[in-house]
């Protein structure tokens, strides 16, 4: 089980337990990978809110029968996709034939999510990936590897540590003051 | 707060993120995470940062991010206090009624169970059975009638019998007798049927 995995187990065995506060964590970190994969069966953005919010109700009544047997994230996914196929046909809508890989979801995510956009939040995103690159490339070089290993490699802090001959302490250290420079950035532009 | 407390707690955010917190950072974390707002707007900060740089959706905003946990979240509070409402409205006396029902409603089809003959007697058995039970009086109970013909020893067919009830009879009066004696002990020296009203009516 890898870390993700145990702070996710931790998180639902406090909801399990009567922590309610728990599952807002939860939502807050895969309400976003959820809605990009709800947006894949659904386009109208409205209705994505909605499937999204209904698949984190059900799995929150869901959740005491959960038994950990997959992952946290694997067994939302298929919440979320299901939802998704449910309200396709309540719409009298044909769902896809095939379903998202779990692995393969992010791939797929922009090349959606761009057909959605418009022009005006194109520019945005480029203007913003342009803050969030100077911003990494004007950061001290060891916040710079520590930020990227993580965020491009996908490196856990263990791995990231081995490759920068440091303690796990400081590199989570040094991401998140990376992730406090980026954010200034982001702020001075408005 | 201090500088450094929410240094302290955004560095945990941060570690949370990346699915590194530990399980003390992960506790406390939970327990303010209603209270303090600025968490709310961090998260949504460094998970634009990760989206951004992944390319995998640039365009939901921090706003959106926001707006959406809130919707989620106030969908699952509304969800939780109409549990609660139900809970309320299922009063103890509605319990307690409801349970004695059930209690009836099992003696009798225990009691049923034990009267029925089975296919493979010979009718003559069950006349005999039936004479016998006839020998009980009248005016007893259901219950004592039960407990009576277990006790007389020329019905013993039926004391066998009552020795292979099915496992799923067994189980179901195993839970009565449970649930009973729970209800007992949350309610000592409470009668759950007032024998003076009924008496009354």
């Amino acid at each position: 089980m890898n870390t993700t995995e145990t702070n996710d187990r931790q998180l639902v065995e406090r909801v399990q337990r009567g922590d309610k506060r728990a599952f807002d964590i939860l939502v807050l970190k895969y309400q976003h990978r959820i809605g990009s994969l709800v947006s894949r069966y659904i386009r109208d953005s409205d209705e994505v809110q909605d499937v999204t919010q209904e698949a984190f109700i059900k799995a929150y009544r869901a959740l005491p029968r959960f038994r950990g047997d997959s992952a946290f994230y694997t067994w939302l996914y298929r919440i979320a996709i299901n939802t998704a196929k449910n309200y396709l046909v309540s719409k009298s809508r044909r769902p896809p034939d095939t379903d998202i890989d779990v692995d393969g979801e992010f791939q797929a995510d922009s090349a959606v999510l761009k057909d959605v956009a418009g022009p005006e939040s194109h520019l945005a995103t480029a203007q913003l990936q342009k803050v969030i690159f100077d911003a990494i490339e004007n950061l001290p070089e060891e916040l710079k590897v520590a930020v990227t290993l993580r965020e491009f490699e996908g490196m856990s802090y263990e791995e990231i540590a081995e490759v920068m001959e440091c303690p796990v302490g400081t590199v989570r250290s040094r991401i998140f003051r990376a992730r406090e420079a980026i954010e200034k950035s982001i702020e001075a532009i408005g | 707060m201090t500088r450094s407390t929410l240094d302290t707690k955004r560095e945990s955010l941060s570690a949370l993120i990346d699915g590194e917190a530990s399980e003390i950072e992960v506790h406390r974390l939970v327990r303010e995470f209603r209270s303090d707002e600025s968490l709310t707007s961090s998260w949504a900060m460094y998970q634009h940062i990760r989206s951004t740089l992944r390319a995998d959706s640039g365009s939901v905003s921090i706003e959106h991010h926001q707006q959406l946990f809130a919707r989620i979240t106030d969908a699952i509070e509304s969800e939780d206090s109409h549990s609660r409402e139900i809970q309320k409205s299922a009063s103890p006396r509605t319990i307690i009624a409801g349970s004695l029902a059930l209690a009836a409603s099992l003696v009798v089809a225990i009691f049923i169970g034990i009267q029925q003959p089975s296919e493979s007697q010979p009718l003559a058995d069950a006349g005999a059975q039936t004479s016998s039970m006839g020998t009980v009086s009248s005016n007893q109970s259901p219950v004592l009638d039960v407990q009576t013909v277990a006790n007389q020893s020329d019905v013993q067919p039926r004391t066998s019998e009552l020795v292979e009830l099915d496992e799923e009879k067994q189980r179901r009066l195993r839970a009565y007798l449970n649930q009973h004696d729970q209800m007992s002990r949350m309610n000592p020296g409470k009668q759950f049927v007032n024998y003076k009203e009924t008496s009354k009516k």
